[in-house]
Order: C-alpha cells, then sequence, then structure tokens
C-alpha cells in the first residue's frame, strides 16, 4: 500500500539530499578556494622573505662600510643583526619551498653565495680591526669581489621570485575558478531545491490536503445534523481512503442507529402516551405525584373529578390541602409521608376534604418512589373516594343488627319447634297407640258379636292409627335432619346399603331381587344422616320393584367433571317425568297408598340430607321401567 | 317371699291397660304395680307419702319407666334411683312414644338398663312387652336384694 506517511517521509528524504547535495557542493568549493587562497599567501611570503634576505644583505653591507670607513664599533650593530635575521629568513624559505625541488636547488645556490659573501664581509672587518687598518681592508674591497658576489646573490633570488611570480600567477588563476564554482552551486542550486520543494508541496496537498478538506467539509456538515450528506467517493487504498471508507461505514451505522433510535423513540413516546392516557382516564382513582416535601407535581383526571381542583389550581401546592384542620393541626400529612419512606407504604381510612370543604371517606396509599440508583425524589398517592362503600357498611352493620335480632328471634322459635316436636314425638303417637290397642283387642276378642262390616271398620281405624304414626315418626325425622349438627366422617356407602338391603331381605324374605353394589365407595358425610337417605332410597327402590317378578336394584358411581356422582337405579314403577319437579316436596305423593304404601317424606328428607352436605339430587325415570336417583355430597366444594 | 312384680310407671291410662293386656298374655299382668306420675314412683319404692305402709323389703324386678310424667318426670325419677344406694342397682327400662336422641343419650347416661319406643301397631307392642316381660322376670338375673329390708 503507498501509504501518505511513506509519500511524506520521501518527500523530506528528497528535499534532505537535495539541501545536502547543495551544502556539500558549496563546502566543497569553499575549501578549495581556501587552499588557494593559502597558497597565494605563502607564494607571497616566500618573495618576501627573498626581498628580506636582500635587504638585510645590503644592512650588513653598509654597516661594514661605515665601520671600515670611519672604525666605530657603532657601524657594525646593523651588520649583527643583519647576519643573525638572514639566516632565519633562509630558514624560512627553506622550509616554505620544501615541496618545490627547483626553488631547494637555487636556495642552496643561494646559501652558498649569501656565506661566501658574509666570510668577505668579516674578512674586511678583521683586517680593518687589525694591523693593516684600513688600508688593508680597503684592498680586499678594491678587488671588488663582495660586489660580484652580490650580483650573484641578486641573479639567483630575481631567479626565484620569477618562479614564485609565475607559481602566483598560476594559483590566482585557480582561486578565480574556485570562486565561480562556489557561486554556481549555490546559485543554481539553491533555486533548483527550491522548485523541488514548491513541487513536492504541491503534489502532497494535491493528493493529501484536497480530499481532506472534502472530507472535513462533509464531516462538518454531518457534525451540523445533515446526516444523509453523501461521502466523496474516492477509490484509494491509504490512509484518505480509509478514513473515507471507515467514515462511509459509520455514517451508515449512525444513520442505521438513528433509526433504532427513532423507532424505539417512537415506540417510547407511544407507550408513554399510552400510559399518559391511562393513568389520565383513570376517573375512580386520585392519582397523585409528590415531590419529598409533599408538593403536588402531577395529576389525573380521577383527582380533579374526586378532590374538586383543577390541575393548574392545584399544581405546586402542599398536597396537606386535601385533609382536615384538624389531621393538619396534629400533622397527620407529614406523618403519613414519614410512614411510607419507614415501611415502603403507607394505607389509611380516614376523612378527607375536597374544594369545596365537604368531606369524603377516602382510602389513601402512599407509596414513596426512588430512582434506578436508589435516590428518593417523591411520592405516588393514590386516593379513593369510598365514602359510598363506607355507607354500604354502614347500612350492612344496620342490617347485620337487624339480622341477628332476627337469628335471636329465629332461634326462639326454633327452640319452640324443638318442644314442639319433642311433645309431638312423646304425645301424639299416644292416642293412635290407644286406638290401635283397643282395635285389635276388639278385633281379636269380640269378633263373634261383630259382623264383617264392622270388624272392617275396626281394622281401618287400627290402618289409620299406623298411618298416622308414619306420618308422625317421618316428620319428626325430617325435622330432625335439618337441625342435628353433622358430624362428618369417613363413611363407607357400599357397606351402608348391603346392610339396609339385607335388612330389607330379613324383611321380605319371599321377595327375589337382584341388588348389584359397587364396592368401597368412600365419601366423606355424617353417618346417622346418610344411613337415613340410603334407606329411604333402596327403600324406595325396594317398595316400587314389588310388582316386578325380577326386580332389579344398583347402587353405583360415576365421577364426572372432578365430582363423584352416586345413583341408585330400579326397574321398578318408575313415574311420569312430567311430575318430577313435585317429587321432593314433603308429602307429595305420585302413586296412591293402596299402590305402594308410604308418606310423600321420604324424598323430601334424603334431598334436606343431600343438600346439608352441600350436594344435589335429581332422578330419571321411565313410567313403567324404572327410575333413577342421582346424587353428590358436595365434595368437589369442600 | 313375695312374688316378684313389675313397677309400671306410667300416666296414660289407655297406655296402662295396653301394657296390662300384653302382659297378661304372658301370665305376669297381676305381677304388674301401676303407679301414674314420678312422685307417687319414689313414694312407692321408697315407701313414703300415701305408700308409707307398703312392705319396704318388696322391690320391683323392674321398672318400666315412661319419661313424660306429671310433677316429677322419667329422667328425675331415674337419676335420684340412681343416686339412692338402696335403689340404685334397680334394672330400670325406659318404655315410650319417642325415641328423641336427646332423650335417648341421657337416658343411658343417668344409667337406664335399657331403652324402648312404645310402637303404636299393638301386635308390635305386645310383643315388645312380652319379650321385655320374659327377659326380665325370667331370664335376667336380678341382683341381690337391698340390705335396706333388714335394717328395717
Amino acid at each position: 500500500m503507498r501509504s501518505i506517511g511513506w509519500r511524506i517521509a520521501g518527500s523530506f528524504g528528497v528535499v534532505l539530499v537535495l539541501l545536502s547535495s547543495i551544502g556539500i557542493l558549496a563546502f566543497l568549493s569553499i575549501r578549495s578556494l581556501n587552499s588557494d587562497i593559502q597558497w597565494v599567501i605563502h607564494t607571497h611570503l616566500v618573495i618576501e622573505n627573498l626581498d628580506e634576505i636582500l635587504s638585510l644583505l645590503t644592512d650588513a653591507e653598509t654597516g661594514q662600510r661605515g665601520f671600515l670607513i670611519t672604525g666605530q664599533h657603532a657601524y657594525l650593530g646593523p651588520y649583527t643583526s643583519a647576519i643573525t635575521q638572514v639566516r632565519q629568513r633562509l630558514q624560512t624559505v627553506y622550509d616554505l619551498t620544501h615541496d618545490n625541488p627547483q626553488q631547494q636547488a637555487r636556495l642552496v645556490q643561494l646559501t652558498a653565495l649569501i656565506q661566501r659573501k658574509l666570510d668577505e664581509l668579516r674578512l674586511t672587518i678583521v683586517l680593518r680591526q687589525g694591523p693593516g687598518g684600513f688600508q688593508a681592508a680597503r684592498t680586499v674591497v678594491l678587488t671588488n669581489r663582495g660586489k660580484q658576489i652580490m650580483d650573484g646573490i641578486r641573479v639567483v633570488v630575481t631567479a626565484m621570485e620569477q618562479d614564485e611570480q609565475s607559481l602566483l600567477t598560476q594559483r590566482s588563476m585557480a582561486t578565480q575558478a574556485s570562486i565561480h564554482d562556489t557561486i554556481l552551486v549555490i546559485a543554481v542550486g539553491i533555486p533548483v531545491a527550491f522548485l523541488i520543494v514548491g513541487l513536492l508541496a504541491f503534489v502532497i496537498t494535491r493528493s493529501i490536503a484536497v480530499p481532506l478538506g472534502r472530507l472535513t467539509a462533509t464531516a462538518e456538515q454531518i457534525a451540523a445534523g445533515q446526516i444523509n450528506t453523501k461521502v466523496p467517493e474516492v477509490r484509494r487504498r491509504d490512509e484518505i481512503g480509509v478514513l473515507q471508507q471507515s467514515f462511509r461505514k459509520m455514517q451508515e451505522r449512525v444513520t442505521e442507529r438513528n433509526a433504532a433510535l427513532e423507532t424505539s423513540n417512537e415506540a417510547l413516546r407511544r407507550s408513554e402516551e399510552q400510559f399518559r392516557l391511562m393513568v389520565e382516564s383513570v376517573k375512580d382513582y386520585a392519582i397523585i405525584l409528590l415531590d419529598t416535601a409533599g408538593h403536588i407535581i402531577n395529576w389525573n383526571v380521577g383527582a380533579e373529578r374526586i378532590k374538586g381542583y383543577r390541575a393548574d389550581e392545584i399544581l405546586g401546592k402542599s398536597f396537606s390541602i386535601f385533609y382536615t384542620p384538624e389531621d393538619i393541626a396534629t400533622g397527620k400529612p407529614q406523618y403519613e409521608l414519614e410512614q411510607a419512606l419507614t415501611n415502603g407504604r403507607f394505607e389509611d381510612e380516614w376523612w378527607r376534604v375536597r374544594k369545596d370543604g365537604s368531606r369524603f371517606w377516602a382510602n389513601v396509599n402512599i407509596t414513596p418512589l426512588y430512582t434506578a440508583e436508589g435516590t428518593h425524589f417523591g411520592f405516588v398517592k393514590v386516593t379513593r373516594d369510598i365514602s359510598e362503600r363506607r355507607r354500604a357498611e354502614v347500612e350492612m352493620q344496620a342490617l347485620n343488627a337487624d339480622l341477628l335480632q332476627r337469628t335471636a328471634a329465629l332461634e326462639v322459635a326454633v327452640k319452640e319447634l324443638e318442644g314442639f316436636s319433642y311433645s309431638v314425638a312423646h304425645d301424639l303417637r299416644s292416642p293412635l297407640r290407644s286406638l290401635d290397642g283397643f282395635s285389635k283387642y276388639l278385633l281379636e276378642h269380640s269378633r263373634e258379636r261383630l259382623n264383617a262390616q264392622e270388624q272392617d271398620y275396626l281394622y281401618r281405624m287400627r290402618m289409620a292409627a299406623q298411618r298416622m304414626a308414619r306420618l308422625i315418626d317421618d316428620l319428626l325425622d325430617l325435622a330432625r335432619v335439618g337441625r342435628t349438627p353433622m358430624h362428618i366422617e369417613t363413611v363407607n356407602l357400599s357397606e351402608l346399603a348391603t346392610d339396609i338391603l339385607a335388612g330389607l331381605r330379613r324383611r321380605d324374605p319371599q321377595r327375589q331381587v337382584i341388588t348389584t353394589i359397587v364396592p368401597a365407595m368412600l365419601v366423606q358425610g355424617d353417618r346417622g344422616l346418610l344411613q337415613i337417605a340410603l334407606e329411604h332410597l333402596l327403600e324406595n327402590a325396594w317398595k316400587f320393584t314389588s310388582t316386578r317378578k325380577e326386580a332389579r336394584i344398583t347402587f353405583d358411581m360415576i365421577a364426572s367433571a372432578g365430582e363423584r356422582v352416586f345413583h341408585v337405579q330400579d326397574n321398578g314403577a318408575g313415574f311420569n317425568m312430567a311430575y318430577v319437579d313435585k317429587l321432593f316436596h314433603p308429602f307429595q305423593r305420585l302413586h296412591t297408598e293402596e299402590e305402594f304404601p308410604g308418606t310423600g317424606i321420604g324424598l323430601a328428607l334424603i334431598q334436606r340430607i343431600v343438600q346439608r352436605h352441600g350436594g344435589r339430587i335429581w332422578t330419571e325415570a321411565i313410567e313403567q321401567q324404572g327410575a333413577t336417583f342421582y346424587f353428590t355430597l358436595g365434595e368437589d366444594k369442600r | 317371699m313375695n312374688e316378684p312384680v313389675i313397677l309400671l310407671v306410667e300416666d296414660n291410662r289407655d297406655d296402662a291397660e295396653l301394657t296390662r293386656l300384653a302382659l297378661s298374655d304372658c301370665r305376669v299382668a297381676n305381677q304388674m304395680v301401676w303407679v301414674q306420675d314420678g312422685q307417687e314412683a319414689l313414694d312407692w319404692l321408697c315407701c313414703t307419702g300415701t305408700h308409707a305402709e307398703r312392705d319396704p323389703c318388696l322391690l320391683p324386678t323392674v321398672v318400666l319407666l315412661d319419661l313424660k310424667l306429671p310433677k316429677i318426670n322419667g329422667l328425675e325419677v331415674l337419676e335420684r334411683i340412681r343416686k339412692d344406694p338402696f335403689l340404685r342397682r334397680l334394672p330400670v327400662v325406659i318404655l315410650t312414644s319417642s325415641k328423641e336422641e336427646q332423650d335417648i343419650i341421657r337416658g343411658y347416661d343417668l344409667g337406664a338398663n335399657s331403652y324402648i319406643q312404645k310402637p303404636v301397631d299393638f301386635e308390635q307392642f305386645t310383643h315388645s312387652i312380652k319379650e321385655l316381660g320374659v327377659y326380665w322376670m325370667v331370664i335376667n338375673e336380678p341382683p341381690p336384694s337391698g340390705t335396706k329390708c333388714e335394717n328395717a
């Protein structure tokens, strides 16, 4: 991947190389120039030293001549110092020209000449100081050897200086060339460098800044809210391309998230609206939002309806406005908030006040509200006007009192009835016994004195008495069944039925009855009452099958819809279903006494017993084909 | 040694007569002593009041006791008999029209030896009385005679 980083690094590299090259070139030029200048200086030094040597020699000669003429030692000063300095200069020139063999050769020649000159000068001085004096010295000078040596020295020096001059010319030209080169390097290199840097800047700007700028503009637009601004398409694979791609993805994600947020916002708004409508539409409950100090922040239509204030009248007021002055005096409103905070809830039924000052009996619930972080921020107070209920309760209490009174009266009546049935049991039977007993006695002991009709009447009297006795017994049973307390225990109906049928067989041994009893029908009930009920049911079946040759009695059970239905079925006389409604009424009979004897109490008694157990009894019959009595014992209710 | 007697406590003349008729069938009728209320029954048993002249050594073999009686009712008579050290072992059979549960329970609680409801049907009535007579007069071994006689 050609990354922007590499490109920028490359550009800087080029610039660096360029500037380095220019610098190196300039450095080299200047060093070369410096070298050339050194050489020029060097040449000048050689020439200067050679000139000085000539000058010193002249000084020495001058001093010699002055001494020679005057004989005064004062003229020997310049001579002495000149000799010393000449030797130093010679050494200097020797050092400076050691790289030039030609000059060195000449220098050797020069040194020899100078030595000869100096020897000639010292000879004359010595001679002037000796016995020959001035004349001896003058002879030597007049030989002109000194002058010849001096000329020879000048020739050599001139030759050396000419050499140096020609070297100087050469070196000056080289210096000129170096200066030219340096200027050229600087004058050309820097503009070229500028050009290249400018070019690179242009290229980089074009390839980075421009697309980046475009992207920035887009980002600014998006940031300003124009979320759908199109991100410019650039098919690049560098950072810009990646940035662009990421930016596009980000835009897509933001758009998606926005859409999702929009959807959930909409859902939230709708749910909030629904909740608001729901709370507002509650008309029977005042729902009031309080802040922590008990000021009303919000409330619903129900509150308006119950309290009588409009929302704008009440918002911001303390909720104690709903309390009676007595309650406010005792600090009840604040107490209730404290209780709600302590116990998480407060409930009360007490008087509250409407806007018009009227009072109503209210049920009040106060619950503290907490944020998700657990900060308490207020209370919700739900108030219900239960004046009606209270009125109903008061009425109910009155009714209850009335009921208690009536119950007491009823208890008295029941007591009386008990006394009544006790008397009936004792007193009503005695006369019947007399009737029956004495009729019987007459029938037995005076038969020969009575005719057939008289005997028949006595017989009828006996029958009537006995029937009356049965009626009394059944009536007493009916009364007893209704009032004796029940003792619930497990009772095996199958065993009871078996015993009862065995008793009936003993009573009517001549009858042939096929009995079927499903074993182990266990129920919870009052043994005594169930015994009476089964006795009557089975006796009925026994009685109404008396005309059948093949009598059948079945006692069975079916379970249906969670309760057991017991049934006693016979194939006896049955009855017409048109009269089924009358069947369970006391003293109601569907057959004559001659057909089937009976008091008409039995079924009423059975129904009474079944009902006391919480059960139901019903029957199905077909005339002359048989009847089925069904009963339940309210097992599903217990 | 006197003949054994049955003491019948019965306020109803007819019932008394019917009882007598029934007993006559098993030849114990003349051994029946009939008193008409609770007070008289106690007088007879304790030889007090109108029966003060009676031979105190004579105790009935069995007492047939109606419950609904004038003056002192049958259950109270029974209670007094059971509290009397001389009479307390006396066999007492309640013979009454009612078979009210409360009467039966109270009767046995007070120590009745038997409880019989008088049937209306005279045949059944006769049958019951006969059985009763035979049982108490013949089959049942009575308690030994009390000590009161010897001491008196």
